[in-house]
């Protein structure tokens, strides 16, 4: 069996997720005595070709071609490559421009595709069967996944990245250069001035809703994360008040997450909020109501004004530091 | 200027969701059903595109036929016509196959633009808008929030992890629609009035070919039950002092 995954460069590295798709990989290669080969949409580099054999790929395809913001070009390489090497598995690190790409290289090469993925197994045939949330996490679905090549895109943050180290050798492909000549071009990058990391990356969330009363309470929701270099977040209320941009929501209708820790102020917990967080591993929840339905899925919880607690832990984090 | 929107009937976001006995389907009883909420935003999109420059938006989406009653508030919402391929519950959770059917519809209409949401809350996949795309040989942009439309060709921006992309596309193109792009309106009366003259095109298709099927569906695994630390600031050092050596996440 023969099995991909593609990595997603981060600076002239490759990406934690991608490093957690390869560990996938592996393992799914060992249990079919089959092969693991990343594909890397990069100009050749030894630092990514040695990372690729630390985290278990035996072979690296770099396809050189590589537009970060537009999907067609890579997703024409990609599918080049699963063709020319009849490969069974491509699993990829979720991520929306990443799903871009595997449903473009799905449709090209007719495989099958499950996006947002949490486990994948095999079957007895050897057929990927993936586990997924649906309803924005009120469900849990395991789909076979028929048609091969099989594409699966793995949600951020779930699949620690474990070393197997192997030698990785380079391989070409005769890709035809410049298979495909987009039809989109980009006019313009407006870069996000904010240094925080992504909400879908970040192992620690922020998140403000309601309860912090005002949009110019907001700031208190930003230092305590600063404080712990976390992303910020914010319930659909909030968002759709106008307090935050949109880009900030957390849940059914915005983004689901999975950090280490989520930090939940002023926020009640309706169910699509609480759906967007389920897979975060530990939830803190500071609300001044004991009836918030988020006490019932937190962790730990202070019932309290939070006007009190943020500046507090806001304090006692600096003196850890 | 001939406008396509491709609509999803979902369960609303505040639904309790629970599996029915046979495990492979949610339980329907108390199931409210409305337009998934990134839908709307196509909508709004594609009448706003018809009332600034004339032409015609047609709606289409793939369901049960329960849907039918969901599915009157888009022409309600200003779409001119609506098409409604019936199909079974189960058929839907393939997105090629899906997209396959769709875009078969669509083709002989040869519109200028398309638009989807972004992504269906009950699946979750975002995938449907960019395979039509793909079977029609269209370009496509997703989860986009600003648009501006011309001629010949289109502006659309997206927000990524490192910023706002401004994307340039030849039309046609296929465009899936982000919250924030616009506000979608509440029909008025007259609206709903005019609405009622409008039609629902039905026909049954049949989903045959299969990419990918459900094994079974599960409950989420109940979250442990947590503890509540305190009722002041005195319950801050133990909140930092747990999540350090108890939960190990700072």
């Amino acid at each position: 069996m023969k099995i991909f995954t593609y990595i997603e460069p981060e600076n002239e590295n490759i990406s934690k997720n991608s490093a957690g798709c390869l560990t996938l990989g592996r393992q799914l290669a060992d249990l079919a005595n089959g092969s693991l080969t990343a594909i890397v949409p990069a100009q050749e580099s030894s630092t990514m070709q040695n990372e690729c054999g630390r985290y278990g790929a035996d072979r690296v395809a770099f396809t050189k071609n590589y537009d970060k913001y537009i999907p067609e070009v890579t997703a024409s390489d990609v599918a080049n490559i699963l063709l020319q090497e009849n490969g069974d598995i491509l699993i990829l690190p979720d991520r929306p421009a990443i799903r871009d790409i595997a449903a473009i290289a799905c449709e090209t090469v007719s495989g099958s595709i499950a996006v947002d993925c949490l486990q994948v197994n095999l079957d007895s045939e050897n057929s990927p069967i993936v586990r997924r949330a649906m309803y924005g996490g009120k469900a849990l679905a395991d789909l076979k996944l028929i048609k091969k090549p099989v594409f699966i895109t793995i949600r951020a943050n779930i699949i620690p990245p474990q070393e197997n180290i192997r030698s990785a050798e380079t391989i070409n492909f005769p890709s035809p250069p410049s298979a495909v000549t987009p039809k989109i071009k980009i006019n313009e990058i407006r870069p996000v001035t904010s240094k925080r990391p992504a909400l879908t990356d970040a192992k620690i969330i922020v998140a403000g809703g309601r309860g912090i009363g005002a949009p110019e309470n907001f700031h208190l929701i930003e230092e305590l994360a600063d404080a712990l270099g976390a992303a910020v977040g914010a319930s659909r209320s909030v968002v759709d008040a106008g307090w935050v941009p949109q880009t900030l929501q957390v849940g059914q209708t915005g983004k689901t997450v999975s950090p280490d820790l989520y930090i939940a102020c002023g926020i009640s917990g309706a169910m699509q909020h609480i759906a967007g967080i389920s897979s975060a591993k530990y939830i803190v929840a500071i609300n001044n109501d004991p009836d918030a339905p988020i006490f019932k899925i937190a962790n730990y919880g202070i019932v309290a004004n939070l006007f009190e607690i943020i500046p507090e832990m806001i304090k006692l984090l600096r003196n850890i530091k | 200027m001939k406008i396509v929107v491709c609509v999803k009937v979902v369960p609303v976001s505040d639904s309790i969701i629970t599996i029915a006995p046979e495990k492979t389907a949610i339980d329907l009883v108390n199931i409210k059903f409305d337009l998934n909420p990134y839908d709307e935003f196509a909508i709004e999109a594609a009448v706003q595109l018809k009332e600034k420059n004339g032409g015609e938006v047609i709606a289409i989406s793939l369901g049960p036929e329960r849907d039918n009653i969901s599915l009157k508030r888009v022409l309600a919402l200003g779409a001119d016509r609506m098409i409604h391929l019936v199909t079974a519950d189960k058929a839907l959770s393939d997105p090629l196959a899906t997209a396959k059917a769709l875009a078969t519809e669509i083709k002989p209409l040869s519109p200028d633009l398309i638009f989807c949401g972004k992504l269906s809350i009950d699946t979750g996949n975002g995938l449907v808008g960019p395979l039509v795309a793909r079977l029609l040989e269209y370009p496509f942009l997703t989860g986009i929030c600003e648009l501006q439309v011309g001629t010949d060709q289109l502006t659309a921006a997206k927000d990524t992890e490192e910023g706002r992309i401004i994307y340039e596309s030849s039309l046609p193109c296929l465009l899936t629609t982000e919250k924030g792009l616009n506000k979608p309106r509440y029909p008025s009366l007259k609206d709903i009035m005019l609405s009622r003259k409008k039609e629902i095109i039905t026909k049954n298709v049949n989903l045959t070919e299969k990419a990918s099927e459900i094994i079974q569906l599960l409950e989420p695994a109940p979250r442990p039950a947590g503890t509540i630390l305190g009722q002041s600031v005195d319950a801050v050092p133990e909140l930092i002092r747990r999540l350090r050596e108890e939960a190990k996440v700072l």
